[in-house]
């Protein structure tokens, strides 16, 4: 890990003190008031809808080494990134260019701390009376950077050097004055310097903004007190995360996600994690994932960080302010090399929607699988949400005629995952996400040469579950009023699913990505037939099971996608009938797949209790039958213990020994064991997963039941060459 | 004589002004009886009587003008007591509405609530989805059709509803505001099959590009739209049966009055007229008193609601957020904080927060007696003595200043290891720090410097607050107006009648220096004729004179590809490339002064996504000359003076106290004192005075100033 350890000189001049807690919580609110001043800058100033409506970009103020002392509600991965960008500029430039007053820097360079070419990464100092306070900064995942394909996700690079134009940390404003030529080198290298102009001047005046904000409250209140705040917020939330986590149990958490391509050729990818907790300290070990791969699904330290701290802030710090004092009780490793921790220069430009947000799934599935084992956290944990991200991005001439580009924004509408006590939200977009908005069609049909055909949610989508996980979105969409439309479609993972539940609830759907050549869509449309999806239309339908990279489109070419379903949680024949019912009239969940995957008989969208029963008590009496690896028996327990997966509990005997067992009652092997081999286990096919899950081949889907109940304990997708992992080890 | 007649009924108390011919207010305040609100409009026209001496019932016969604020819209959707609306839409665009661009997890919410992700929840649909009927169909962005109008589908779409109970249909197709042929025809087929249900289309409605908005904003009003008609028609019943000949009018969101057979038409339009019309109030006190740029705050029990007025009119957004759901009908802008009198203090991890969590007023602060046992903004006011538990609202609601003292001592004082009297003026600190930073986001935060201001304080907690919220932005003074009390009802009885349209027809320019040529003046000329023209005929229609309706146009402006646009005000007549130009440099000096000069990037291009047009028909009303506070006057004795506590600095405080009824035109106040109003305390700080002005308004500034 890089080492940011800082000469004691930078902050020596400022004299840290205690601060009462009345003109904390004022200044404090403060700072909170300006960082959201700053995101209403950047956002109503970027010309790019990646920004305005994806919210894919981020504000801050940092301690002098960069630390993070508020960030505003944008992209979470960039928790991990801003700390490392600021130790990049400090060791840059202290000993040699300078960093002074009025200086503003700009860098997009994954090996130096930014999370991808495309988020271009802004920071300036906040200097008082020649003491830097603190630093400002904020980031913009823009349109186009250049590289060899339009948007800068280049499917074929294999080194980041054709990704686009790489900006080390650089100074593009030196005390007060822009530098013209470092301007015009930044701008040149873009295919849309237009929005990209907007997204740095957006930044510019944000963090203007910002360092006035904070230099006001200096004068107000002076230097020492603002500075000895700033980083106060991060030892008491530093405080506060590290008394959560002890209040944990210690043990090892696992979890693991793969995903099918490199961004050139398919090819199944692990990305596994083992999660430690042991007193208030959780450490993040990545050693097992794959090595770095050709493409550009590969993640840098900073994206490694980015994608934990995403996953860990939300479940364990929902109440606690999120800067880099939540983040210190965390310790993060892999070597590098890995597809989680690149060695320059492999390429990273889908580092966000790769190696970041597989990171994300796994690391969110083994903090949820601990939370889930304390009371005070488990209403937090949470299945998978939107567990895979395509990325389609447009250019071209659009239709009145202009070179245009841009990104399709309803992509980002994945389902919600499952709680333990609710199902997963409808289209909640990506958990990194704080909050995006999908552009109206009226948007995207009066900027881009498109006209749609439907997008409507996605009925099955969600993972099924006591909880199932939210539905996504599905639409499709055909070229009008051009030539031709050139789409650049980074989508891994079309082969099979990503937002994997949690004990035993079903992984969501598996994203599709279908394109209809030279069907006759043109005149189902004007003849009033009303298509819909390309199952309405005519013509040599392409349903992608890789990542399909540069997609040309002409008119009569229709795209029809969806996208990934939130995971489910917990068993899903029991959920509720009644809430299966207003699932399906609702249209979140089909009549079919109610009986099916829940074993719910509706009867005029009316649940038929008996024969619901009468169809999950035969389900239930086949996994009753699946063979177990060992074969002991235990008295049952009088009382179940504590719930700590959704059937799973921990309970103890007269003796004070702990064991695994089921709220049945069924006793399933003490608690030093792995409960897995004690339980009933077989494996599912694609079918078995949900209506609109993919399975590649080489994956296989392990089930595992209590051999009293017929409960569903877990699901686990394997790689047929890994060996089953153990997702809760409790230390005795 | 004749009255005028304002009433706000609000979810608390229901407020009234009575304005007489010779220009003498009287105030009133009655519990709002929100089983029946008109019962609640009874008992205030009751008290007005009792306040005139008039015979029970005769003073509607007396009433030319009645202007009335109601929730009863907002109430409804709150409630979801709508009708049974269905909605017929495209064909492939049925999810719209529940899909809500994936905002309905989110919108409208807090930061603390958004970061909870467990907690996220989809707002309940005001329609479900078995009632959204798709119809062959489709137009494209040119107003083109690609799919004829397939009127068999649209028959089977409205038996179907019909079939189902709708009480009422909203149509939405895409790309209405651009071609409304087909939602027209649809509209046609509706009212030929089913000529008693409730009708609204997008394209009359809202024609703005965006569907779900649009959708959104014609759902709710079919959802509402039947309720509301039906009470502004009993309500109207109810006031000429009692003899009312005189107009009446309600209060909307955009910045005036309607007549009541509009609001049945544009439900929506009256979603949030509530806090409007305490920023209406305000910018005629600012015309009367020459004050062009109001900050207005209104603090309450929950929150603390913000308003703008900038020379002289208030700042009004094109659309609002009711909610969850998103609403294109423009809404005086207001923006609010989770801080009031009721807003919890507590402590956690050692840190004294204040809000967003409010007592409300059940159990309301501790020192209510009525359940409440954490510490709110109001029970440190008791503690500090800026309260007197014994005078509060006049005395008519005695507090308990024990409670107030041990809630802190046991949530704030004991936690943080420090006095009581210091965790109060702990928790008072924070709390007007917290809206000194609301109001500094709004000015700083956009460009405009707070010194150019000055603010206006109302609401039940802003005059015991106002003080130092108003002295920490710096604003030239703060003053708290002799209606505060009643603020909203005042507004309701004062505003000019108003209308306001907009419509969609973007245009763009990708070179910012060719913009003027390039972008359409005369098709921009035409739009804002056929939004005069409307607006025009609806003020006329509704009562006002041809030569007293005064018309401001508005150019959406943005750089291209910006999602968030300026209003220009863009001048009178006929527009050219020169006129264009002129509008430009006003767009990139706004955005200048708005976002600052380094935002700057002409190669962007310029875009103009829609035009608005906002319209005021004037209506004749006396002059206000003297305002009297009527039902609960002041009784009893007050103390010549009390001690307040000012905090570890300065301690205890021997601080005067002044009864408001007893001050009159020119006295002055020095702080550190106290002024009683039936109403209200107001507070006057070290170092600072107050003045009473000619229309008992009172106005705190600076000593030094």
């Amino acid at each position: 890990m890089t080492d940011l350890t800082l000469a004691p000189e930078t902050t020596a001049e400022i004299a840290y003190r205690e601060v009462d807690p009345i003109t904390y919580e004022v200044v404090r609110h403060r700072l909170l008031a300006v960082v959201a001043q700053q995101s209403a800058v950047l956002k109503n100033v970027s010309g790019s809808p990646l920004v305005t409506e994806a919210n894919d970009c981020n504000t801050g103020i940092y301690l002098p080494d960069g630390q993070i002392a508020a960030m505003g509600p944008h992209i979470v991965f960039h928790s991990g990134s801003m700390e490392l960008v600021v130790g990049h500029i400090i060791r840059g430039f202290e000993d040699d260019q300078g960093i002074n007053e009025g200086d503003v820097f700009i860098t997009n360079d994954p090996y130096s701390g930014a999370l991808h070419l495309p988020d271009v990464t802004m920071v300036e100092p906040v200097v008082h009376e020649g003491v830097r306070v603190g630093w400002v900064g904020s980031c913009c995942h823009v349109l186009d950077i250049g590289g060899m394909t339009a948007s800068s996700w280049c499917p074929e690079a294999t080194e980041a050097f054709q990704e686009g134009l790489i900006l080390p940390p650089t100074k593009l404003v030196d005390g007060g004055r822009t530098r013209s030529d470092v301007w015009r080198l930044i701008l040149s290298a873009s295919r849309l310097p237009a929005n990209l102009g907007l997204d740095l001047k957006a930044m510019i005046a944000a963090n203007t903004h910002a360092r006035r904000g904070v230099l006001r409250l200096i004068d107000r209140y002076g230097v020492d007190v603002v500075a000895s705040v700033m980083r106060t917020m991060l030892d008491k939330s530093e405080e506060a995360t590290r008394q959560r986590i002890a209040d944990l149990p210690d043990g090892v958490f696992r979890s693991r996600n793969y995903f099918d391509s490199d961004g050139r050729k398919p090819g199944l990818h692990r990305i596994e994690v083992e999660l430690t907790k042991r007193g208030d300290r959780l450490t993040f070990d990545y050693s097992r994932s794959s090595e770095q791969v050709d493409g550009i699904y590969n993640c840098t330290e900073s994206g490694l960080n980015g994608g934990v701290f995403a996953s860990v802030l939300p479940v364990l710090a929902p109440d606690i302010p999120w800067n880099s004092g939540v983040m210190r009780a965390i310790e993060v490793t892999a070597p590098e090399g890995l597809v989680v921790n690149a060695r320059r220069p492999a390429p990273c430009g889908a580092a966000t929607v790769g190696g970041s947000y597989m990171v994300k799934n796994t690391a969110h599935a083994a903090v949820s699988t601990l939370a889930g084992v304390g009371a005070s956290t488990r209403a937090e944990a949470m299945a998978e949400s939107c567990g895979a991200i395509q990325v389609m991005h447009l250019g071209g001439l659009n239709q009145y005629g202009e070179g245009f580009g841009g990104a399709v924004t309803e992509a980002l509408a994945g389902g919600g995952g499952a709680t333990p006590d609710a199902d997963g939200v409808d289209h909640v977009g990506p958990h990194e996400i704080l909050s995006y908005q999908v552009t109206n069609v009226e948007g995207d049909e009066s900027t881009f040469p498109l006209l749609w055909l439907r997008r409507e949610v996605n009925a099955d989508s969600g993972g099924a579950g006591r909880h199932h996980g939210g539905a996504s979105l599905s639409a499709a969409f055909t070229v009008h009023d051009a030539h031709f439309v050139h789409s650049v479609l980074m989508t891994h993972s079309l082969s099979m699913p990503s937002s994997i539940g949690l004990h035993g609830g079903l992984p969501g759907s598996t994203h599709r990505a279908a394109v209809g050549r030279g069907t006759d869509v043109q005149e189902a449309l004007a003849t009033g037939r009303g298509p819909r999806a390309l199952g309405d239309l005519n013509g040599e339908v392409t349903d992608y099971d890789a990542n399909p990279g540069e997609v040309m489109l002409f008119p009569g070419d229709v795209v029809d996608w969806s996208f990934h379903g939130g995971g489910g949680w917990g068993d899903a024949l029991d959920a509720d009938p009644a809430g299966i019912a207003a699932d399906v009239a609702a249209g979140r969940i089909t009549a079919d797949g109610a009986r099916d995957t829940y074993g719910v008989v509706l009867v005029d969208g009316v649940p038929d209790e008996a024969a619901t029963e009468t169809v999950r008590a035969e389900r239930r009496d086949v996994r009753r039958s699946w063979p177990r690896a060992i074969q002991d028996e235990y008295a049952p327990a009088a009382d179940p213990g504590q719930v700590i997966g959704d059937r799973l509990t921990l309970l103890a005997d007269a003796d004070g020994r702990s064991w695994f067992g089921c709220v049945c009652g069924r006793v399933l092997c003490p608690a030093g064991a792995d409960w897995h081999d004690h339980a009933g286990h077989a494996v599912l096919g694609a079918r078995d997963l949900g209506k609109q899950v993919r399975l590649h081949p080489e994956l296989v889907a392990d089930a595992y039941a209590c051999p009293g109940c017929g409960g569903l304990l877990d699901l686990e997708i394997r790689w047929s060459a890994d060996q089953p992992i153990q997702g809760i080890a409790l230390d005795s | 004589m004749s009255y005028y007649v304002g009433i706000d009924i609000g979810g608390t108390f229901t407020d009234a002004v009575l304005l007489d011919d010779a220009g003498v207010a009287r105030l009133l305040k009655t519990p709002t009886t929100l089983d029946d609100p008109a019962r609640g409009v009874n008992n205030a026209l009751a008290l007005a009587e009792k306040e005139l001496d008039l015979a029970e019932g005769s003073l509607l016969a007396e009433v030319s003008y009645f202007g009335l604020g109601t929730t009863v819209a907002t109430n409804a959707l709150i409630e979801r007591k709508g009708v049974r609306t269905g909605v017929i839409t495209t064909r492939g665009f049925r999810d719209t509405l529940l899909i809500q661009r994936g905002m309905g997890h989110w919108a409208g919410k807090d930061l603390h609530e958004i970061v909870r992700f467990s907690q996220r929840r989809l707002p309940e649909p005001i329609v479900p989805r078995h009632l959204i009927e798709e119809v062959i169909e489709r137009v494209d962005y040119k107003g083109a059709v690609i799919t004829p109008l397939d009127e068999d589908d649209v028959r089977r779409a409205v038996r179907a509803l019909l079939e189902d109970g709708v009480q009422a249909i909203a149509v939405v197709l895409l790309w209405s505001f651009r071609n409304p042929a087909h939602e027209q025809r649809v509209a046609e087929i509706v009212r030929e099959m089913a000529p008693d249900v409730y009708l609204s289309v997008s394209s009359d409605l809202a024609p703005v590009l965006g569907e779900y908005e649009r959708t959104s904003t014609t759902a709710m009003n079919a959802y509402l739209g039947p309720h509301v008609r039906r009470y502004m028609e009993s309500l109207q019943g109810s006031l000429r049966g009692r003899g009312m000949t005189g107009t009446l009018r309600i209060l909307d969101s955009g910045g005036g009055v309607i007549t009541p057979e509009r609001c049945g038409e544009t439900a929506v339009s009256i979603l949030t007229s509530g806090p409007t019309g305490g920023v209406l109030a305000s910018a005629k006190l600012a015309e009367q008193l020459g004050t062009p740029n109001v900050l207005t705050t209104d603090m309450g029990g929950t929150s603390f609601d913000v308003g703008m007025i900038l020379d002289y009119e208030p700042v009004v957004s094109p659309s609002q957020q009711v909610n969850g759901y998103h609403v294109l009908k423009p809404a005086v802008q207001v923006t609010a904080i989770g801080a009031g009198g009721g807003s919890i203090a507590q402590v956690v991890n050692g840190q004294l927060t204040v809000g967003p969590e409010s007592a409300g007023s059940v159990p309301g602060p501790a020192c209510y007696m009525r359940g409440g046992t954490r510490p709110t903004v109001t029970d440190a006011d008791v503690v500090l003595g800026i309260i007197d538990p014994e005078y509060f609202l006049g005395g008519t609601f005695p507090l308990d200043k024990e409670a107030a003292t041990a809630a802190i001592r046991e949530h704030v004082a004991e936690p943080l290891g420090i006095s009581v009297e210091d965790a109060a003026a702990g928790i008072k600190r924070i709390a007007d720090h917290m809206m000194a930073d609301l109001l500094d986001t709004l000015t700083v935060g956009k460009g405009h410097d707070p010194r150019d201001f000055v603010v206006f304080a109302y609401g039940g907690a802003g005059g015991a607050h106002c003080h130092r919220y108003g002295a920490e932005l710096g604003v030239q003074s703060v003053i708290v107006p002799s209606t505060a009390t009643v603020h909203s009802a005042f507004g309701a009885v004062m505003s000019d009648l108003h209308v306001a349209t907009e419509l969609s027809d973007p245009m763009h320019s990708p070179s910012w220096e060719q913009a003027p040529e390039v972008l359409d003046a005369a098709r921009l000329s035409a739009n804002f004729e056929r939004l005069e023209e409307q607006a025009r005929e609806q003020l006329v229609e509704s009562g006002a004179a041809p030569d007293r309706v005064f018309v401001h146009r508005f150019a959406e402006i943005r750089f291209r590809m910006q999602a968030k646009s300026l209003s220009v005000p863009v001048p009178d007549g006929r527009l050219t490339p020169e006129s264009m130009a002129t509008l430009l440099a006003d767009f990139l000096a706004l955005f200048e002064e708005t976002y600052g000069p380094e935002a700057v990037f002409l190669g962007a291009g310029v875009e103009i996504p829609s035009v608005r047009v906002q319209a005021r028909g004037e209506l004749t009303k006396p002059q206000i000359t003297s305002v009297v506070s009527g039902g609960s006057a002041l009784e009893g004795r007050l103390p010549e003076s009390r001690k307040v506590y000012f905090g570890p600095d300065h301690g205890w405080v021997e601080t005067q106290v002044v009864k408001g009824v007893s001050l009159h035109a020119g006295d002055v106040v020095d702080g550190p004192a106290v002024i009683e109003h039936p109403g209200t305390t107001v507070f006057i700080g070290i170092g600072q005075q107050a003045r009473i002005d000619h229309l008992d308004n009172t106005v705190i500034t600076s000593k030094d100033a």
